[in-house]
């Protein structure tokens, strides 16, 4: 175990009365041209035993006694001659211990040289050789620990990231770095090309929540030699994720797709996101929730859901003909033959089938404003678009874009989403072992405070048993205080990016020595510190920009298609399915047909991917019949004179 | 703006073995008669438009008589209501499933009136500030069907079609017209329309608010029993027309008389019974008919009846009531044929509905499924395919 | 450079010496050693001849200049006490430290150190301890003239500082081996022959037990404003090398006393000497700052000298 260096020490360990070593840490100082720096880890060497720590804060002195020694040394003026000799200084340095070798008996920190770790060192000193040795390794690289000229590759442990001895993983960073979207590209890059076979397959949703972050996966972008060098260090192959799709609602238009992914060489996988009634419906307690709970409405959103919708429904006090609802405008209908049917009884007419009108009104304005708020992702044709449930792919990537919807169809998409991954996983019929869910802003949908929403119970439920089912949140938000304690608390793992200083300033940092917190609070764009179950301390690693574009960059090159006319829009989805149809034949066919007519046919296409887009979408669509003006004419007067056969 | 719609009149359609004094088919000319009588009153009634939505004849190739007597009626209606629109709908029994034999229907152009037989066409009759698109039964059959919309600024926006909307049918299928094409309500979307004359049904049904089938004008069906039990329950006195208000919404109902009723009597049922008791019953129930059996259609169910009983009911009143009624179907239902696939209590055999039954109530269900429902399902299902098997 | 020593005498840790004294025979002692601290010179006036100048003149010397070449500071330090006693004699053990700190830059870097530790006392006495002191320079005291211990403690004191100006006399010539650097001497430069004829050498004393004027001249002396140097003069030594010597005000004392922040400079006896006097005073003035505070003497002390003090201490385990 003990290094044989040829370095000589960089450091000494002191120890005084004043400031002692213990078990946990020690003091040493070093020259002052030292490269050692917060976050460094180092080795002491002594005879009986090796530790390794991590620096946790630094101290300078002088020899100065009192700073009134300084201003009469320079005769009160700080302009005055530079002294021709500079005052002796030393460093001190505090380290947190990372490791003892030998652990028993746990012993304080011996007087010993003070070596910068090498790459063997970091290994031991992470308890990095427990999870990355022997064929079996489950280490997934999250960086490089950078020190003193040593870039050390640093690996999470796949067990205590995407489980099952642990899970999850938190970011918290300032938002504008793009440290916490790029360090979450990076990480499922390199979980994707090393997670261990033996554990099954694994793929990632990303939901987009803002700008085009996450809608450029698929393309490459531009790494300089510093970070090719990292990947290299790594093992990892920098290259964009092969497997990814993009989901996004419409516009209020139906036809052009919600997103800044709309360049026409992305097509090919950008989808659109459209839900119908029963889609909705299933979630409609996220509706309900956010202003009220109410057990009588959700009462009479069940009878809906298991009654009424999708199905024949009879009641012949409402109506002879049984209802049929399947889209929006049929519940519609419905609900206003309840209301007739209240009204034709006049007195007494408040209660239908014991769910009193109140409660039905609010229901029907709940689920109206969904479909008229969120035209784009609720459809109310019945033609739905939705993820590839059941056949999800190892190792893809899918970016839901719901950036540009209202917060409260966020949080039925969030709702949705999650809850069948979990459905999915939990009767193994979604395609993939694991889930990699990823949701930035936290602190929107698990905020710490604030009323409890169908959202984060479900966010709660998630961190605290997602595990088992191999659905993992990967979260992130610029303030961790500010979300719900047991949601970070279940990370396994936790990230942090360039900190606010108000926020470090928030109870959950007082672990963090002032100097940890400095560093925090101008960390580079690029660098992060790691929690994780292995370390026993926090750790400062150093990742490469993620292989693929940013969102930035991303909309540079693929602009996003301006909104297209109607007819234009259509002919583009259609080209997307097949790049040899011509504009000008899809601007005649929908030419002078309603919008509602070309937007159904067009879903239709969509939905179906048939082999003949074109003849499909013809199909759907219908000819158009022309007019023709008629005349009144006579008829020939032939047959007039015969008599009639029946008669 | 009032507009006639009538449908399915089948022309040369022709059934059981009475024949008129002129030798023609005595329910073929039932069936004109009906027709002419219509014609009558439309003429009487001068609406603004006529759409008589499909099957006017009963086959591709209707009798000669047929063909003649459509013509001379459609001429008279031309140069009685020289203003009016008058259009007719290729259906599924004019229209030839080869497009290349052509329909019959093209010869009544010639007699003024507007055919649309093939593919939909939009009729603009500016006088009229009336637009009706056509759908016939072949434009549905194609790979790319029309577009069902309105279109132009004609006031009355008028869809004209041939076919089945799905779930208007009653689920037994007792009048039930096979090889229609088959559309959503949805595809209608009535509310785009100032009415939807369809044609097909045989049974005058209102399928939402602007949607209607004026039903046959006869019953020109082979179980014209199932037909009538479906005009029964949904509280209709027989066959008839409608002539709609297009400014007011108003559709009103017109009956048209029949030559002759139909009439299903109530079934008899033969257990514990004696030949003579049956007998009996056959007889009183015959002569119950109101306005006599004469001339009638008429059905007898007989239920549970075993082979030796039926043998010796008397044959010369079944005779006579036969030659009597036009049609006079006594339907002698055997018990249900045994077998070693049940038991009932008691050892008797178990009938098919028993066994159905039986199997029902104790197959293993999903929990949110109703039993009772389930077995009661099965039973209308089992009875829709019976009957018209015993019937053939 | 790799003259800095590698084992460290330590003053602190005597607690296994004294053991093993004990068991030679003699009785441990842990009395500290009154005055053990510093030297002691009998405070006199003894006249100087002046260089050049008929009366003792002042002259301003110019702005501070630091010195614009590698600079090295020479100072010694020394400790003694008393671990046993033979009866009424004492066993002294005596510390003597020298080195040099050169400045490159603005940077000081120890470059050579020189350490001894002595054991002083009486033949009997050390014969008898002689198995305890392996590593020690043994030293008998010279034949007593009286038997009163406290004279054998006075005569040891003054071997423990005569052996330390040795070994700084030592530590100077193996520096000026090795490197032509200016050097700033602690104390005189009189004493050493090599040291009072070095082009490029400067001694500053602090000490002023011995005064080099008497009336007139003495009151120029002491009441020489900040920043101005005296005329150059030969300081009358007994048996000392000539030099070149001056007074130099660091200081301002008015309202202090008037040594205070007054001290004598010495260099070689040459022309250059007197043609560059003001130039070297100018260098000194700059070596004002950093204050060399809490020593006792900031006034006088500069902060590369107590630099070397520190860093000796360290050596000596202080």
């Amino acid at each position: 175990m003990k290094q044989q260096a040829p370095i000589p020490p960089i450091g000494r360990v002191v120890a005084t009365e004043q400031k002692p070593s213990t078990p946990h840490q020690f003091y040493f100082w070093t020259a002052r041209s030292s490269p050692i720096g917060i976050g460094a880890i180092v080795r002491v060497d002594s005879d009986e035993r090796v530790i390794h720590g991590v620096v946790t804060d630094g101290f300078a002195y002088s020899d100065l006694e009192t700073p009134l020694d300084a201003v009469i040394g320079a005769e009160g003026d700080p302009a005055g001659l530079i002294d021709p000799t500079a005052r002796s200084e030393i460093r001190l340095y505090l380290a947190a211990v990372l490791r003892h070798h030998p652990e028993e008996p746990l012993q304080p920190v011996p007087l010993g040289a003070v070596h910068l770790a090498t790459d063997a060192d970091v290994t031991v000193a992470l308890r990095m050789d427990s999870f990355t040795d022997g064929e079996e390794s489950t280490g997934i690289p999250v960086g490089v620990y950078a020190g003193g000229g040593l870039e050390a590759p640093v690996y999470l442990d796949a067990d205590f990231l995407v489980g099952p001895e642990a899970a999850h993983l938190n970011i918290t960073g300032v938002s504008g770095l793009a440290t916490k979207t790029s360090a979450v590209e990076f990480l499922l890059t390199s979980i994707f090309q090393t997670f261990p076979t033996q554990k099954g397959s694994v793929a990632a949703l990303c939901f987009n929540v803002k700008g085009p972050d996450l809608c450029f996966l698929d393309q490459a972008g531009s790494l300089e030699e510093t970070d090719r060098n990292i990947y290299d260090r790594l093992g990892l192959v920098p290259e964009p994720f092969a497997a990814f799709q993009c989901y996004a609602p419409y516009k209020a238009d139906g036809v052009n797709l919600n997103t800044l992914r709309t360049h026409p060489d992305l097509e090919g996988n950008t989808r659109p996101l459209v839900w119908g009634l029963r889609q909705v419906l299933d979630y409609a307690e996220v509706l309900l929730n956010r202003d009220d709970i109410d057990a009588k409405a959700g009462a009479f959103i069940d009878f809906l859901a298991e009654r009424v919708v999708g199905q024949e429904f009879r009641d012949d006090s409402l109506r002879a003909k049984p209802f049929r609802v399947e889209t929006f405008a049929d519940l519609e209908e419905f609900f206003r033959a309840i209301f007739d049917w209240m009204e034709a009884l006049n007195r007494g007419g408040e209660i239908w089938r014991t769910h009193h009108i109140a409660t039905i009104r609010k229901v029907r304005n709940r689920l109206g404003n969904i479909s008229t708020r969120s035209k784009g992702l609720v459809t109310d044709d019945g033609e739905v678009h939705d993820l590839p449930w059941g056949e999800f792919t190892d190792r893809a990537v899918y970016t839901v874009d719901v950036a540009g919807l209202d917060p409260l169809a966020q949080d039925l998409v969030f709702a949705r989403v999650v809850s069948v991954l979990k459905e999915q996983l939990e009767r193994r019929t979604l395609g993939v072992d694991h889930v990699i869910v990823f949701v930035d802003e936290l602190n929107k949908y698990a905020p710490s405070d604030g009323p409890e929403t169908y959202v984060r119970k479900m966010l709660l439920d998630l961190s605290e048993r997602g595990r088992y089912l191999g659905l993992v949140l990967f979260s992130a938000q610029q303030f961790r205080s500010q979300v719900h304690r047991r949601v970070v608390g279940n990370a396994g793992t936790a990230l942090f990016g360039r900190m606010d200083n108000d926020e470090l300033t928030m109870g959950g940092y007082s672990t963090l020595s002032a100097a940890i917190k400095a560093k925090l609070a101008t960390l580079p764009k690029g660098e992060l510190m790691i929690r994780h179950p292995h370390f026993t301390q926090p750790i400062f690693v150093r990742f490469p920009r993620p292989a693929v574009l940013t969102g930035r960059d991303g909309v540079q090159r693929f602009p996003p298609s301006p909104d297209l006319p109607f007819p234009d829009a259509v002919a583009r989805v259609l080209r997307g399915m097949d790049s040899t149809l011509s504009t000008e034949e899809i601007r005649d066919l929908v030419a002078g047909r309603r919008a509602e007519d070309v937007r159904r046919s067009l879903h239709a296409t969509q939905r179906s991917r048939p082999d003949d887009p074109m003849a499909y979408f013809r199909a759907c669509l219908g000819r158009a019949v022309v007019a023709e003006s008629r005349d009144m004419r006579r008829g020939i007067p032939g047959v007039r004179s015969a008599p009639d056969p029946y008669a | 703006m009032r507009l006639a719609h009538l449908a399915d009149t089948h022309l040369g359609f022709r059934q059981y073995h009475r024949q008129t004094a002129a030798g023609l088919n005595q329910r073929e000319a039932d069936v004109a008669n009906v027709f002419r009588h219509t014609v009558d009153t439309l003429v009487a009634e001068q609406p603004d438009a006529i759409i008589i939505a499909g099957d006017v004849f009963h086959t591709v190739r209707p009798p000669n008589a047929a063909i003649v007597f459509a013509f001379q009626q459609l001429h008279r209606l031309r140069e009685a209501l020289p203003k009016s629109a008058i259009i007719v709908v290729g259906g599924n029994h004019d229209t030839p499933r080869s497009a290349e034999s052509g329909s019959i229907l093209r010869l009544f152009s010639a007699a003024g009136v507007d055919v649309v037989a093939e593919e939909a066409q939009r009729l603009v009759y500016p006088a009229l500030d009336l637009s009706v698109l056509v759908v016939p039964h072949q434009a549905l059959m194609g790979d790319v069907r029309p577009a069902l919309e309105p279109d132009g600024t004609a006031q009355h926006q008028v869809l004209a079609l041939h076919g089945e909307i799905a779930g208007t049918f009653p689920s037994d299928h007792a009048a039930m017209e096979y090889g229609g094409a088959v559309l959503t309500e949805g595809d209608l979307q009535s509310e785009r329309w100032s009415y939807v004359a369809l044609g097909h049904y045989h049974v005058m049904h209102q399928v939402n608010e602007r949607a209607w089938y004026a039903g046959a004008l006869e019953y020109v069906t082979t179980n014209p029993w199932g037909e009538r039990r479906d005009e029964v329950a949904r509280g209709l006195p027989g066959k008839g027309w409608l002539l709609a208000d297009l400014v007011s919404g108003e559709v009103e109902r017109r009956w048209v008389e029949q030559p002759r009723q139909v009439h299903d009597l109530p079934p008899i049922d033969a257990v514990g019974r004696s030949v003579a008791e049956i007998d009996r019953l056959l007889r009183a129930q015959l002569e119950a008919v109101p306005g006599g059996y004469a001339e009638q259609i008429i059905r007898q169910v007989v239920a549970e009846i075993p082979r030796h009983i039926a043998r010796d009911l008397d044959h010369a009143f079944i005779r006579q009531a036969k030659a009597g009624a036009l049609h006079y179907r006594l339907d002698l239902r055997r018990p249900a044929p045994t077998g070693p696939i049940g038991l009932a209590p008691g050892g008797r055999r178990q009938t098919l509905p028993e066994l159905l039954e039986d199997y029902l109530r104790r197959r293993p269900l999903p929990a949110e499924l109703d039993r009772d429902a389930v077995v009661a399902a099965g039973q209308a299902l089992l009875n829709a395919v019976r009957q018209p098997v015993e019937e053939a | 450079m790799s003259s800095v020593p590698r084992t460290r005498p330590h003053v602190h840790h005597l607690a296994p010496l004294r053991r093993a004294l004990s068991s030679c025979g003699l009785v441990p002692s842990s009395m500290p050693s009154a005055g053990g601290l510093g030297r002691a010179d009998d405070a006199a006036v003894r006249p100087a001849s002046l260089v050049g100048d008929a009366v003792l003149s002042s002259f301003p010397c110019g702005p501070p200049v630091g010195c614009p070449e590698a600079l090295g500071f020479l100072d010694g330090i020394q400790r003694h006490q008393i671990v046993a006693y033979d009866g009424p004699s004492p066993l002294v053990l005596g510390w003597v430290a020298a080195g040099v700190l050169l400045r490159t830059g603005r940077e000081l870097k120890p470059t050579m150190a020189g350490t001894a530790q002595l054991a002083i006392g009486r033949e009997t006495v050390l014969a008898k301890a002689a198995d305890a002191l392996h590593g020690f320079e043994v030293l008998p005291l010279e034949p007593p003239d009286d038997l009163h211990p406290a004279h054998d403690l006075d005569v040891a004191r003054g071997m423990v500082d005569r052996r330390r100006a040795q070994l700084e006399e030592e530590i100077g010539q193996r520096f000026r081996a090795t490197s032509s650097a200016w050097l700033l001497i602690d104390g005189s430069l009189s004493h050493s022959t090599a040291w009072s004829q070095d082009p490029r050498m400067l001694g500053i004393a602090k000490s002023h037990a011995i005064l080099p004027f008497d009336g007139r001249a003495l009151t120029t002396y002491l009441q020489l404003p900040e920043g101005c140097r005296t005329s150059l003069f030969r300081p009358a030594t007994r048996g000392g090398r000539e030099t070149f010597s001056w007074g130099l005000r660091l200081r301002e004392w008015m309202g202090k006393d008037p040594f205070h922040g007054l001290v004598r400079i010495e260099a070689a006896p040459t022309e250059e000497t007197r043609r560059r006097a003001s130039e070297y005073s100018q260098w000194i003035l700059a070596e004002r700052s950093p204050l060399s505070a809490p020593d006792v003497r900031w006034d006088r002390q500069l902060y590369g000298m107590r630099a070397v003090e520190r860093y000796l201490g360290a050596i000596l385990g202080e």
